[in-house]
């Protein structure tokens, strides 16, 4: 009898301790987001949210629930020296995984324009996941196109978006909006350019202008592997 | 009473109306319209004006364009620097975000247009909104 007991309580401590173990990481539950607000004047044109920017992005980092995404360019096809830029992805906030605007469309026309009278020439022109049809709808290129998409921007979590200044977040949105992500669960969380916290990750070689992207967490796109939709 | 009431709401509002004294910007900024680069190390002296940008500036009319409209148009010069390099001037303290326009006098900042004030935007996208603006802190010869 005295044994029956020990292994039953044995038996209890144990299956205890495991399912602690086995599921202290599963359906962790997260504190509530601030509901999205838009930023005020400018800022709030391009859909920067109010609370959660580059300005306490470092309070909502490591987050199960959210899919951090940051859409600039390793290396920038366009003169953006010519205003004063930088072509380089020359850092990026710690747990934002890159996936360049770029590549998932077109960049609209007149936005072209714009940066052409700004003396900014050169943007990316090569193949992307979709185009966009004389509507303004976004329409795939490839067979995979959708499913690259799902993958990269999981629709179950929320989405945050970063860029240089907060322009291609907001374009990157409209995009996933527009295909039929929930508006609410994506976050422009501005540029890193006005980022000033302390997850701030530096590509730059010490002692050189040249980047080390080996330490960029990068979503490649192999386009020649893809089924194009002719 | 009723004239001490008056008389005292007048007192009241007058001072708490602040006066914008208004000011001609340096003789080398008139006559010209042009954009003068400049970077965090070469600060000017003086009284003018420094347009500070982002390179993400994609409205339907791009600020830059309302800007040069202005210069143009009253022959007036303004200095202009990336977004990057105002950060490491002392302007940044107030001017948190960019684009932005800032007034300078006497080497001090006196107005800017804020990108996080709704009551701004109009003065980035309309030529007369963003001339009213400015020409309430300096004169146009």
């Amino acid at each position: 009898m005295k044994e029956k007991i020990i292994v039953g309580i044995l038996c209890l401590v144990i299956g205890i301790g495991g399912g602690y173990v086995l599921f202290r990481n599963k359906g962790k539950v997260e504190k509530p987001l601030p509901l999205q607000e838009k930023s005020e004047g400018m800022r709030g044109v391009y859909d920067i949210d109010k609370n959660i920017n580059e300005k306490t992005i470092d309070n909502y980092l490591d987050r199960s629930d959210v899919a951090y995404r940051d859409v600039r360019m390793l290396e920038d096809t366009a003169t953006w020296e010519n205003k004063g830029g930088e072509r380089d992805l020359t850092g990026f906030v710690r747990g934002f995984e890159v996936i360049p605007y770029a590549y998932l469309t077109e960049f609209p026309e007149e936005y072209v324009e714009q940066k052409k009278s700004e003396n900014v020439s050169g943007l990316y022109k090569g193949k992307t996941l979709f185009r966009l049809d004389e509507k303004g709808n976004y329409v795939a290129n490839y067979k995979e196109s959708m499913e690259i998409l799902e993958y990269i921007f999981p629709k179950y979590k929320t989405i945050f978006l970063m860029c240089g200044a907060g322009g291609y977040a907001n374009f990157t949105k409209q995009m996933l909006v527009s295909l039929g992500w929930d508006k609410t669960k994506i976050y422009n969380v501005g540029g890193y350019w006005n980022y000033e916290g302390n997850n701030r990750i530096s590509t730059k070689v010490e002692g050189s202008n040249k980047c080390d992207f080996s330490k960029v967490p990068y979503y490649n796109i192999d386009f020649s592997r893809l089924t194009e939709i002719k | 009473m009723k004239k001490v009431l008056i008389f005292l709401s007048l007192i009241l509002l007058l001072g708490c109306t602040k006066k914008i004294d208004k000011f001609y910007l340096d003789d080398k900024y008139y006559g010209k319209s042009e954009f003068i680069k400049i970077d965090s190390n070469n600060i000017p002296e003086g009284n003018y004006a420094i347009y500070t940008y982002n390179s993400f500036c994609a409205f339907p009319i791009h600020c830059e364009t309302i800007f040069k409209e202005f210069m143009d148009k009253n022959n007036v010069s303004f200095y202009s620097m990336p977004f990057e390099e105002l950060k490491k001037t002392k302007f940044h303290d107030k001017v948190i975000y960019g684009p932005s326009i800032l007034i300078i006098k006497d080497n001090e900042l006196i107005a800017y247009l804020d990108a996080e004030s709704d009551d701004d935007i109009p003065k980035y996208q309309d030529v007369e909104a963003f001339t009213n603006w400015i020409t309430t802190y300096i004169y146009i010869k």
